[in-house]
């Protein structure tokens, strides 16, 4: 057996049966089994053993002591333990304990067996062991305890004695196990054989492999990372082989060998390469191999967790470039292939250039290598859940080897990057690591064994990377390794990353990717949905989740621009979307980044004072795009047509100032924090309701108004009263009223405050719940959006500003998003006259506005129509229809849609430190599962149409539905179904309600 | 050398030359003559000299009678032409930019590579014009500037344009804006991807442009869009949306 007889994947976990697959027998030396597992474990590869014996039998003979990273798992007493190897010895993590009623089953189990065969002539011994009884079939010292190697010879001399007492295989032996078991009152039992025994227990091998699945999926390993190796897959005299227990249905994209004799063949899906112990261990040294040579590792093709493209449209590149960005720690990278088509590098917050003009700095590509001829027919697999970029290109006989690389951006060490190719040696050449961005100088030379570059801004910040790249060969493969250290400052030049490459240097790539993906699942086990009856949204929902966190990072201050930093599109202008629109999702997701984007606000409070004070007002005025220092950086004008029209949202969507109030307030609700005197949350929040106070007019009967706006619907310009800017506005008067400290303003001045808010008009008809989205809003053309083409559509494209303007149509939610984001400000019950009137209105032309539909519409007790427009808001980048998505993510609609999610669908509110949830389900989802953060708490909440369970670590109060909220720990779970009381389970804790 | 081939007759004679001299500066092409005969058969004999191998295009003078010979040569040559109405001056003038205007279509854009390339070669300013329809628009179109920004440079992208290659984006008729835009910016010359479909309903611009612009008009055979592609190149084709 050559290697090439061997499995040709990079595995991220090995999971082997014991004695026959890694060892002869139990008195065979380990040592080099040892020495594999020890080493694999060192380059991050997790290592399990699953054996029906003992712990002790194995460790003792294993006696491996690895120092990780790579874990080392004994699956052991045929599924009932799970030992994990530290530098100390293996310690228990789980064992599974009989109760007193199964363990006289067992007893009464295998008598009965024993008494059935005795009675047909067949003398058996019986041997207790931890959930389960040995029936010893072949009770004769000859047969003792047979190697593995003897297996077919012990097959022929049980399957003899069995017939000499009248019994036609070992498979009826069991099939009268089962029946003994089953009479002898076992619920589950589990019944096995390895040819000398016939075993009744309570575990076997499937549990061992899915409690080794849920650890590997645990740090990031999904089963198409595995390689499993036994030797008994196939079946013994017609009972099933022990080891073909492993093949549990959640392992079938694991890679299966058996190195047995298998007599009987294999199942499929099971490779068979026979040789025992030896083939097993150069099955292990082919690992190492392959770690040493740098080859490309694998990554688990779930469908629910990957982006797959095949094909090479050249029409697509550009998209896919942008789809298959990959970012960590505020720094992200394009997946763009050989020849990108405009910068792939960014760093949050790192702008270059003035004014509207201004834009992020394009930092090294540090991602090209030669390929020669280029790669052809490739698929190109973005894995979701560990973070992975894989391309494949298709075998193609004139090419020789294809081309396969895979990069990652690390989530566990921010600014570290790791990019492995291998193709046919001829083809492939490592070429230049760094190449400058289009258009910009860059400074690059050497540091030792290392590369360095570095882009500089014309505002001082920059960006600097550092590579250290190797290249190995394996057969006629050439193998390329990049590990890739990159550095940024939005102020200065950052310091070269070199102890943090020399750093990743010495850890290694496998190491670092194995850091990574587990990083990557905790994320996904503090955050995410479950949606089993609906795949692909649930998958598009990942993706919008894989991407918000690859824009966020736990820094000094976060920029988020409306596409992030994965592509040139809005130049990295940070605008409302990050207030209203990411904010509360990323508060969900990662609370630490939320408040890194508060800071961005807060840091740039004295511009936006300098901006109030230059127009004649007071306090601060926050600008409707906003990009390095603060300043408004709105392009003044558009050239839509023949001549250049100005473009009125820099000076006239004034709500962003009350959205950046609001965005503060809502981080730290969710977070749980309550604003420090003092604090420049407060200040903000005091400038703001300032800014308010200067920007209203009071009339001659003391109704204040605000005029000359333009409100979240963009298609009315210069309106007066806009109902979303007055309530909002009237909503950041009240609230800084009710949080500003008095040092921090007089008493007269809050109450000025209020009595300002209580005179803003919004247009509210009393008498029907409806607002007027601005004075005269409803004497403009009764248009509805459908009576000029189906939504959704853009609107002012399409048919023109001024024939809109006419119109009722509008762009987005305006008067809808106040019910969105301040409900209490809101008149009671106005929500649903408000949907029937401004839903058939709107043309949904903004990115921003299916998801906000989506929640409202859930809230709204519409469940299956909110269903629509979440998997629209969804879709808009993977399905590109705008056209668009090559110039970057539209984050605020992936924002959106899991606010949808959480706030939609569940109905989650914080309110005074408490977690309100009112879940709904549309028709074609039987449930679904979230998992996020709140108020510095952890939770998991699964509904479905009975109930809804909530999980929560540490102690929260929680109220589900109309339910008096209570403080709760662990799991409760409540009756949702209507008439039916509360119940609880699972050591449920729960504590009556404090008001 | 390819030819291009002058097709005159008494009435239009002179600026057809005119036109047929920048056009045949433009693609380096040799200048070669048809006189038509008077009797039956004119479109035939056009269409007969396209066919020779060494003919690149025709230029010839069109009309706005529904029976004249240019209608004939339009619905059935394999090759451009280009065709000159009956409001443009006479005089040479030579093509100093090019208006393109495409609806989207891969097979559009396909149709005009050639004149692109050619007018990239000829140092000639090329201004592409989309007309956004019900079809084409984008449905989300978030601020106006960088939308357009995006928008424009990904258009682009995906006809393969030029880097100095301008985009005009309208709304409304097509064929009212092309005419307009033409005249607007000055355009030399409109060159035209068309389905050589005049039935009812169809090829409304084409319609117009040739009878009704004041600079002459090429018009390049396509064929029909493709069902996977949609109407859109900005529209992903269904064998490669994401799985």
């Amino acid at each position: 057996m050559g290697r090439h007889d061997l499995p040709d994947i990079t595995a991220a976990a090995v999971v082997f049966d014991w004695d026959g697959t890694a060892v002869p027998d139990r008195h065979s030396s380990a040592g080099a089994v040892r020495r594999r597992v020890e080493r694999l474990c060192s380059l991050g590869v997790h290592v399990a053993v699953v054996s029906g014996t003992h712990v002790q039998n194995v460790d003792g003979q294993l006696r491996a002591r690895p120092s990780g990273p790579g874990r080392l798992l004994l699956a052991t007493n045929r599924g009932s333990e799970l030992f994990e190897v530290e530098p100390g010895g293996p310690v228990l993590r789980e064992r599974r304990w009989a109760s007193p009623l199964e363990d006289a089953g067992l007893d009464k189990a295998a008598a009965d067996l024993r008494q059935q065969l005795s009675a047909v002539g067949l003398h058996t011994d019986v041997v207790t062991r931890l959930n389960r009884r040995k029936i010893d079939l072949i009770p004769d010292p000859d047969w003792a305890d047979p190697p593995k190697a003897r297996l077919t010879e012990l097959l022929v001399a049980v399957t003899r004695r069995l017939a000499d007492a009248g019994l036609a295989d070992l498979k009826d032996v069991v099939c009268r196990a089962t029946s003994a078991a089953v009479g002898a009152g076992l619920a589950d039992p589990r019944v096995t054989s390895d040819a000398k025994h016939v075993e009744i227990g309570l575990t076997d091998k499937s549990d061992a492999m899915r409690r080794l699945l849920r650890e590997l999926w645990q740090v990031g390993v999904g089963p198409g990372l595995v390689i499993v190796v036994g030797d008994e897959f196939g079946s013994l005299g017609g009972a099933a082989g022990s080891d073909s227990f492993l093949l549990v249905s959640r392992a079938r994209r694991a890679t299966v060998v058996s190195v047995g004799a298998e007599p009987c063949g294999v199942p499929p899906g099971v490779t068979h390469l026979a040789g025992g112990p030896a083939t097993f261990l150069a099955l292990l040294d082919d690992q190492l191999a392959r770690h040493r040579h740098r080859r490309v590792p694998g990554v688990d093709r779930d469908e629910r967790w990957t982006i797959t493209q095949a094909g090479d449209d050249p029409v697509r590149l550009r998209v896919l470039e942008t789809l298959f960005t990959l970012g960590a720690g505020g720094l992200a990278v394009r997946g763009a292939l050989d020849a990108p088509s405009v910068p792939v590098l960014r760093a949050a917050g790192v702008y270059h250039q003035q004014g509207s003009a201004q834009r992020l700095l394009p930092g090294p590509d540090w991602t090209h290598v030669r390929l020669r001829p280029r790669p052809k027919e490739v698929v190109q697999v973005l894995d979701l859940r560990t973070g992975v970029l894989l391309r494949e290109e298709r075998e193609l006989a004139d090419v020789g080897r294809p081309v396969r690389s895979l990069r990652f951006v690390s989530a566990a060490r921010p600014g570290t990057m790791g990019l492995r190719v291998e193709a046919a040696a001829h083809r492939l050449a490592p070429g230049t690591v760094f190449r400058a961005p289009e258009g910009l100088p860059m400074a690059q030379g050497r540091v030792g064994g290392q590369r360095w570059a570095r882009v500089a801004s014309d505002l001082g910040g920059g960006m600097g990377a550092v590579a250290q790249q190797a290249v190995s060969q394996d057969g006629d493969l050439r193998c390329v390794e990049r590990l890739v250290v990159v550095t940024s400052h939005r102020r200065r030049q950052p310091d070269l990353g070199l102890d943090a490459a020399s750093d990743a240097v010495r850890h290694g790539f496998s190491p670092l990717l194995a850091a990574h993906r587990a990083a990557w699942a905790r994320r996904w086990s503090s955050a995410g949905a479950s949606l089993p009856d609906d795949p692909q949204l649930e998958r598009a929902l990942r993706f919008a989740l894989f991407h918000l966190w690859g824009a966020i990072a736990d820094a000094d201050e976060l920029a988020v621009g409306a596409r992030g930093l994965s592509g040139p599109g809005y130049s990295g202008h940070v605008f409302w979307d990050a207030d209203v629109f990411v904010l509360p999702a990323v508060a969900t997701i990662d609370p630490a980044a939320a408040r890194a984007m508060v800071r961005y606000r807060l840091h740039r409070l004295d511009p936006a004072r300098a901006r109030a004070r230059a127009e004649g007002r007071h306090g601060a005025r926050f600008p409707w795009e906003s990009a390095a220092s603060g300043d408004d950086v709105t392009p003044p004008t558009v050239r839509f047509g023949a001549e250049p029209t100005p473009v009125m949202s820099g000076r006239q969507e004034e709500h962003i100032t009350a959205a950046v109030a609001w965005g503060v307030l809502r981080e730290a609700a969710w977070g749980g924090r309550r604003l420090q005197p003092g604090s420049a949350e407060l200040a903000l929040l005091r400038d703001t309701a300032r800014y308010w106070v200067s920007r209203c007019t009071v009339d001659a009967d003391g109704a204040a108004h605000i005029t000359g706006v333009v409100g979240p619907d963009e298609y009315h310009e210069a309106v007066d009263d806009n109902a979303f800017t007055n309530v909002m506005a009237r909503w950041n008067l009240r609230a800084a009223a009710a949080a500003v400290s008095r040092r921090a303003a007089s008493p007269d001045e809050a109450r000025s405050w209020l009595a300002l808010a209580d005179a803003l008009v919004d247009g509210l008809d009393a008498s029907t719940g409806l607002y007027e989205q601005f004075r005269g809003y409803h004497a403009l053309a009764p248009v509805l959006a459908a009576d000029l083409a189906a939504p959704p559509y853009a609107a002012d494209v399409l048919f023109g500003r001024q024939r809109i303007a006419a119109t009722q149509v509008i762009k987005q939610p305006d008067v809808l998003m106040l019910h969105h984001l301040v409900p209490d400000e809101v008149a009671a019950g106005s929500l649903l006259p408000n949907l029937a009137y401004y839903g058939p209105r709107t043309s949904h032309g903004s990115s921003l506005s299916p998801a906000i539909m989506a929640s409202l519409l859930a809230r709204a007790g519409s469940p299956d129509e909110a269903l629509s427009f979440l998997r629209m808001a969804a879709q808009i980048d993977l399905a590109d229809a705008h056209g668009m998505s090559a110039a970057g993510l539209h984050l605020a609609a992936m924002g959106g849609a899991w606010q949808a999610v959480l706030m939609g669908f569940l109905g989650a509110r914080v309110r005074s430190g408490t977690l309100l949830i009112d879940p709904v389900l549309p028709a074609d989802w039987g449930s679904f599962e979230v998992r996020f953060r709140c108020l510095g708490h952890q939770l998991r909440v699964r509904v479905d149409r009975q109930s809804t369970e909530v999980n929560v670590e540490g102690r929260l109060r929680v109220g589900v539905g109309r339910r008096p909220p209570r403080s709760v720990t662990g799991t409760f779970v409540v009756d949702t179904t209507v008439g039916r009381r509360d119940s609880s389970r699972r050591g449920a804790e729960e504590a009556p309600c404090r008001t | 050398m390819p030819d291009v081939i002058a097709v005159v007759d008494d009435g239009h004679g002179t600026v057809v030359l005119a036109v047929a001299s920048s056009v045949a500066h433009l693609v380096r092409g040799r200048l070669r003559r048809l006189v038509l005969p008077e009797s039956a058969g004119r479109a035939d004999a056009v269409l007969s000299a396209l066919d020779e191998p060494e003919s690149a295009l025709a230029v010839l003078a069109m009309d706005r009678d529904p029976a004249a010979m240019g209608w004939h040569v339009m619905k059935r040559s394999a090759k451009p032409l280009v065709l000159v109405p009956g409001g443009v001056p006479d005089g040479v003038r030579p093509i100093g930019r090019v208006l393109v205007p495409l609806d989207g279509s891969r097979e559009a854009a396909h149709a005009v590579d050639c004149t692109v390339e050619l007018c990239t070669r000829a140092g000639v300013d090329l201004v592409v014009l989309h007309v956004f329809n019900d079809t084409t628009a984008p449905p989300f179109w978030d601020q106006s500037v960088h939308a357009l920004h995006a928008w424009t440079e990904e258009f682009l992208s995906r006809h393969v344009m030029p880097p100095d290659a301008r985009l005009e984006v309208r709304a409304g008729q097509p064929d009212h804006n092309v005419l307009d835009v033409a005249t607007t910016l000055g355009a030399d010359l409109i060159a035209l991807g068309w389905s050589q479909h005049l039935e009812k309903g169809r090829a409304r611009t084409v319609r117009r442009a040739v009878v009704d612009a004041d600079v002459p008009v090429m018009l390049v055979p396509v064929p029909a869009p493709s069902e996977h592609q949609g109407p859109s190149v900005l529209a992903p084709a269904v064998e490669h949306r994401l799985s």
